[in-house]
């Protein structure tokens, strides 16, 4: 009797060692990140600061994806001082691997000199973007993405060699959880 | 066992639905009670669903909210009702929302409206809102302030802004002129902020200008004009804007979305969805921002449930948006049947997930300690206004509030102040 208990109990762990894969959860990446990064040119002085919000929601490997962020003009001349994008997208993961895409509404203050922050002061649509972004999720959880866009429509045109690079933090699990302080 | 009470648990047991139907008719609370964290769940029928969905941005230990009266009239000012009555049936809805005829008071008598059967009921009560009762518009001190969960981010903005109707005015002395503050009048509204603080924004200047044109169809509309005055810049810049709906990193509010809707009408399609008595914060009992500037807003800063709610009837509207690139897909607004101000309102993204919550405080201007003074042709101003609007971005837990507990509607002394305020030079002047 105890043998054969012993045999049952060899051949359940065999049977968990052999299906690993099966049980494996994906990663969990659910939640708001604060966003901050850069965008280059190659080639050119100008460099824009991104910050921003990304809130990711989750169902398995699927992932939704919003974004609200504004960016900066810390050097360099070309386009307005600061710009608004907010926008949502789909992702997939695949292990610590995140890839996926993106459609992004850029918007500016029409003085442009004027930040887009500054509140009643009239702002105007700005191209979309198609941004296609891959990346990691880091072992502290934070997301490091890089993200290159594609103009939508006529009459705007993004230099070659424009690449953004951004940190996602994980802040919060749902937007009702309050900061810490 | 008597009869009655066989009758009674049989009835009870086979019509259930009638028995809670009776509940429904029936509040948990009355005038004066107070609700702290642990009873609200008595207030769920009388708010609208996403806002009770969303209740964690509101309500939390230690609130006390207080039941007002729900018999309090906030019916508009004489001069306003009798306006309505002088021009009823004059002013028509016609292509893409738009509005034609309209003189003064309000456009259509919302007891004529038949919300399910005319398939112009939503645009009609659009209509109303847009031409409420605001005194002149609203003179008030502000203050905005920037929220991210619970934390209260630096950047804000202090000042002062006006609102003046230099149309469809409803004194006496402007019944000559169809409502016209100056003969052959083309503009509605003005609206001009002031920035105080902080320091290196202390100076801008911004003024607009609301086109009667603006109630057109959309290919014969006149878009507004606004004047920045930049301190940074040292000039005037100006600026016509067909799009003022763009939601904005930095500030949850779009243009649009002050005072729940501030857009123009025929950008959208209206629909009118019912009415609903509902719980909403009418006439606070604080004095807010300046006069007091330690009011308790809950812990995400978004909150005004430690305040009088009042039981009232208001009427549901929706609007989507015309333009194709609008952030929106959707907007329920929830106006007061009566006085039409807007009590909430939920902004939906363009995947039709709930995106804002807008919701409003108020104050009556006949309350003691309110400055509202009545002015010639207005014996008694009756104008509820809004004193502080909230927005919360449901979907980051991200928002904004503004404050402006001294609001009025008063106008200027005279035409000389008048015409300076809305004059574009005075941006300039002195500077």
């Amino acid at each position: 009797m105890r043998k054969a208990q012993l045999v049952c109990a060899a051949l359940f762990a065999a049977l968990v060692v052999a299906l690993p894969s099966q049980a494996e959860e994906p990663l969990d990446v659910a939640g708001i990140y604060e966003l901050q990064g850069e965008t280059t040119v190659e080639g050119s002085p100008d460099r824009f600061i991104i910050t921003g919000k990304l809130v990711v929601k989750q169902k398995g490997v699927d992932c939704t994806t919003i974004v609200e962020a504004a960016m900066r003009r810390a050097a360099g001349t070309s386009g307005p001082v600061s710009a608004a994008l907010i926008g949502s997208g789909e992702m997939k993961l695949t292990g610590r691997k995140l890839a996926g895409e993106a459609e992004l509404q850029s918007l500016v203050s029409e003085v442009p000199e004027l930040d887009v922050a500054v509140p009643f002061a009239p702002r105007t649509a700005g191209p979309i973007l198609d941004a296609v972004a891959t990346g990691d999720v880091l072992a502290d959880g934070s997301i490091k993405m890089e993200i290159r866009s594609t103009v939508i429509g006529e009459g705007f045109t993004l230099p070659e060699g424009r690449k953004t690079i951004v940190i996602a933090k994980r802040v919060a699990r749902s937007p009702h959880e309050l900061k810490k302080k | 066992m008597d009869r009655r009470v066989v009758g009674f648990v049989l009835v009870s047991a086979l019509c259930p639905v009638a028995s809670s139907a009776q509940d429904a008719s029936a509040p948990a609370f009355k005038e004066g009670d107070v609700i702290g964290y642990d009873k609200v769940e008595q207030l769920q029928r009388y708010v609208p669903k996403e806002f009770w969905d969303n209740r964690d941005f509101f309500f939390y230990e230690g609130m006390k909210l207080e039941i007002g009266s729900s018999q309090s009239d906030y019916s508009p000012s004489t001069p306003y009702v009798e306006a309505t009555k002088r021009n009823v049936g004059k002013a028509s809805v016609g292509a893409e929302s738009s509005l034609s005829g309209y003189v003064t008071g309000q456009p259509f008598p919302l007891d004529k409206i038949d919300c399910k059967g005319d398939p112009n009921a939503g645009a009609k009560i659009a209509w109303n809102y847009d031409h409420r009762w605001d005194g002149e518009g609203g003179a008030t001190k502000f203050i905005y302030s920037y929220w991210d969960r619970g934390e209260r981010l630096p950047l804000y903005y202090e000042g002062k802004s006006r609102r003046v109707w230099v149309s469809g005015r409803v004194e006496p002395e402007y019944q000559a002129t169809n409502g016209d503050v100056f003969r052959g009048e083309q503009r509605k509204r003005v609206n001009g902020i002031e920035v105080e603080a902080p320091f290196d924004s202390r100076g801008l200047t911004l003024l607009t200008y609301r086109y009667k044109g603006s109630e057109n169809p959309q290919a014969q509309t006149h878009n507004d004009d606004t004047w920045v005055y930049s301190p940074a810049l040292r000039r005037v810049r100006r600026i016509s804007s067909a799009q003022r709906a763009d939601a904005v990193a930095g500030t949850d509010f779009t243009l649009d979305d002050l005072n729940s809707f501030d857009g123009v009408v025929p950008q959208y399609n209206w629909k009118c969805l019912g009415e609903q008595q509902l719980l909403a914060p009418m006439n606070s009992r604080m004095k807010g921002y300046p006069l007091s500037k330690d009011q308790n807003f809950g812990p995400f800063g978004l909150s005004f449930a430690d305040d009088v709610w009042s039981l009232r009837d208001a009427i549901v509207v929706q609007f989507e948006p015309r333009n194709s690139d609008h952030p929106y897909s959707k907007k329920v607004i929830y106006l007061d049947k009566q006085a039409m101000e807007p009590l909430y309102s939920f902004a939906y993204d363009r995947k039709g997930e709930l995106w804002k919550l807008i919701w409003h405080n108020h104050r009556w201007s006949g309350d003691k300690g309110f400055v509202y003074p009545a002015w010639p042709g207005v014996d008694e101003p009756r104008d509820i206004v809004t004193v502080s609007d909230i927005i919360v971005n449901v979907q980051t837990g991200t928002g904004n509030r503004i404050e402006a507990w001294d609001r009025h509607g008063t106008p200027f002394d005279s035409k000389g102040a008048l015409r300076r305020y809305i004059d574009q030079n005075r941006l300039t002047k002195g500077r």
